[in-house]
């Protein structure tokens, strides 16, 4: 019974720190149409010309872990689109670029949230009303940007002489383990798992959810991303098909409104999985396709 | 948070999930007495579980040095610390677990070891730092000094505080065996469970960017052959069994023998809560004050049951099948009458038979055949 208390306190905390931050932020949101392929690029000079919002995030505390102090308390986000693809500009300050994953220390991200029907709810959607979740990673920005990060790039002086029918010589690439043999020590990679995948095509991970726990990847990733880090501030750059061709395809399109909610993490300050800060639904109008 | 019973403190607890015990349950017991810290068993599991990219840090088995070495540092100090003072009153724990102790918004009290934490195993362990002119620190009535050795995997716990905190789901518990995995395909390397685990066993990998853990060799386990860290300890200091459920006991069960009837074997920090299932036999010389913090109230007469097996034909047969075959042993025997003990599988199949006593032989000083002199008679 303490417990139905607690959560119930928590709950109604949680919904007054919503309503907060839905009367401090802007509720709106206008997609500009664009000619030609949209860009996947925070440094496209027509990104000046777009309309911006200020986006408020606020802790959740809605799930366990909680996050009552979230570091990033602001976005600024842009939307421009061409008829067929659609791309969201999200800036955010944060004093610490983390990008590499140790042991105890996590990766910058953000994301954009999308009901895949009429509306859902702002806990990652319900049964029967799913949402889509395109997600930022640092860590997969800098595996495209650089390299992988695998031992050579995280340990540099690290040395380890033999690994069970891993194919070359110290200090090895990973990559060049494409033998059974070797790949069974490599789990996450044989089974599919998208974080374990020395090759990455996208730092956006294309996902569904319907529920706290039920956040799932896409079998088809049609989400494109780039990240860049400067003077103490993220420009991520997230773009998607308005139809990719799947049954995960929300009810957006030319001339049509819908909403969109975000979120970020500051792995400098720890935050991963749902120790995050999150803004409500806003309203995302996307212009007509102009001839 | 349901209510569970948890009978290692002696009372129902607070855990997020309610209570759902497995139709058999993994168990370990650990002779603490006889552990040299030689650390095949941490090679063994080394070799054939952690030689992969982003494994090499790891040790899912790893044997410290008591009081003062830990991997990772510090493990035990920090959780303990963190926890605070805490009383038993008899048999039950009347402190908080690690659950009942969580700060608002979270589901376990946790510590994230750094990543220098778990850079130097056994660095320091064993060597003199100096010397003591004062006489030894510790007044003990047989010894002076005391260390002793403690070897550690996870302890596929009836109540996981890993598989708490994860909010993915992505950590379970197998129904068949009661064995604690990490779904490599699910997990996103959030380390929530890192951070909740108070033994410190599971770990994360960063080039494959997600966690991973002690499987208890559940491919050995499923074919009735018990872990590699059991089967190749050469001081025979281990036994892997299923230990039924409270209230359940078989008599001829060797976990159940040692655990529930015996009592001779106990769970690593039961008032952490989470109801582990490697039991361990204590050193008899170490000070008990440090022994019941370790292992809760039970040490004394763990120890008394301990010291009285010589004179135990069953206890004593029990203790002899150790690391004597690499197949699990469901029941066993004694035979006082020939002074054997002898192990059966789940058919009731005759594994293993030992002597509880080596026969003596002696033979004489002087050997006329050879015409040379023996050192050794017996």
């Amino acid at each position: 019974m303490r417990a139905r208390r607690f959560f119930f306190a928590a709950l109604v905390m949680s919904l007054a720190l919503s309503a907060a931050v839905v009367e401090a932020q802007q509720k709106s949101l206008t997609a500009r149409f664009v000619t030609g392929a949209v860009p996947v690029d925070p440094a496209w000079p027509g990104w000046r010309s777009a309309q911006a919002a200020e986006i408020t995030l606020g802790p959740q505390a809605i799930t366990p872990p909680w996050n009552l102090s979230p570091s990033i308390k602001k976005l600024t986000v842009k939307a421009v689109h061409n008829g067929t693809w659609v791309a969201f500009l999200l800036k955010w300050k944060d004093s610490t670029k983390s990008s590499v994953m140790y042991t105890d220390t996590f990766r910058d991200a953000v994301a954009l949230m999308v009901p895949l029907g009429k509306s859902a709810p702002i806990m990652m959607g319900a049964p029967k009303e799913r949402v889509l979740i395109l997600h930022w990673k640092a860590d997969w920005q800098e595996d495209i940007d650089k390299t992988f990060q695998d031992v050579t790039q995280l340990y540099p002086n690290a040395w380890l002489d033999w690994y069970p029918f891993a194919p070359g010589e110290p200090p090895y690439d990973i990559r060049s383990w494409t033998n059974p043999e070797a790949k069974r020590y490599l789990t996450g990679w044989v089974l599919g798992n998208p974080r374990s995948q020395p090759d990455k095509r996208s730092s956006v991970e294309e996902q569904v959810a319907e529920g706290f726990s039920s956040l799932t990847t896409n079998e088809r990733q049609s989400a494109l991303g780039k990240g860049v880090y400067a003077n103490g501030e993220w420009s991520v750059v997230i773009a998607r098909p308005f139809a990719a061709g799947n049954h995960h395809d929300p009810e957006w399109g030319p001339g049509k409104s819908m909403t969109a909610a975000f979120a970020a993490w500051d792995g400098g300050a720890g935050e991963i999985g749902a120790r995050k800060s999150f803004s409500d639904w806003i309203s995302v109008k996307f212009n007509p396709v102009r001839r | 948070m349901a209510t569970v019973k948890n009978w290692q403190i002696g009372r129902e607890m607070e855990y997020p999930f309610p209570e759902s015990r497995p139709e058999r349950q993994i168990a370990y017991v650990f002779d603490l007495n006889k552990c040299i810290g030689c650390q095949t068993c941490t090679m063994a599991c080394k070799t054939t579980w952690t030689v992969g990219r982003g494994q090499e840090y790891m040790l899912w088995n790893n044997v410290e040095t008591k009081p003062y070495g830990s991997y990772p540092m510090g493990w035990d100090v920090k959780i303990l610390d963190k926890l605070g003072p805490q009383p038993w009153e008899g048999e039950r724990y009347a402190g908080k677990t690690i659950f009942e102790a969580a700060p608002p918004g979270e589901r376990v009290l946790g510590h994230m070891p750094a990543e220098l934490d778990w850079s130097h195993a056994n660095a320091g362990e064993d060597e003199a730092a100096g010397r003591l002119d004062k006489g030894g620190y510790e007044t003990m009535p047989a010894h002076k000094l005391w260390f002793f050795y403690l070897p550690r995997i996870c302890n596929h716990c009836t109540y996981p505080a890993c598989l708490a905190a994860c909010p993915r789901q992505a950590i379970y518990k197998r129904q068949e065996d009661g064995i604690v995995l990490v779904d490599q395909g699910r997990c996103r390397g959030y380390r929530e469970c890192v951070k909740a685990c108070p033994y410190e066993k599971v770990l994360f990998n960063p080039v494959l960017r997600i966690s991973q853990k002690c499987i208890g060799c559940y491919p050995a386990v499923e074919q009735g052959v018990q872990p590699r860290c059991v089967t190749t300890c050469i001081g025979k200091i281990r036994l892997m069994g299923f230990l039924s459920k409270p209230g359940e006991a078989r008599a001829d069960s060797p976990m159940d023998f040692l655990i529930y009837e015996k009592k001779v074997a106990l769970p690593l920090y039961p008032q952490l809560g989470l109801e582990g299932n490697v039991y361990y036999i204590p050193p008899v010389s170490v000070p008990r004050e440090f022994l019941r913090q370790m292992f809760g109230p039970g040490v004394d007469q763990a120890i008394e049951s301990y010291l009285k097996g010589k004179d135990d034909p069953e206890l004593l047969g029990l203790l002899h099948l150790f690391g004597d075959t690499k197949e699990i042993i469901e029941s066993f025997k004694s035979f006082p009458a020939t002074g054997e003990a002898a192990g059966y599988d789940k058919k009731g199949r005759e594994i293993v038979r030992v002597p509880v006593k080596e026969p003596d032989y002696l033979r004489p000083f002087y050997d006329a055949a050879r015409q040379v002199y023996r050192h050794n008679i017996t």
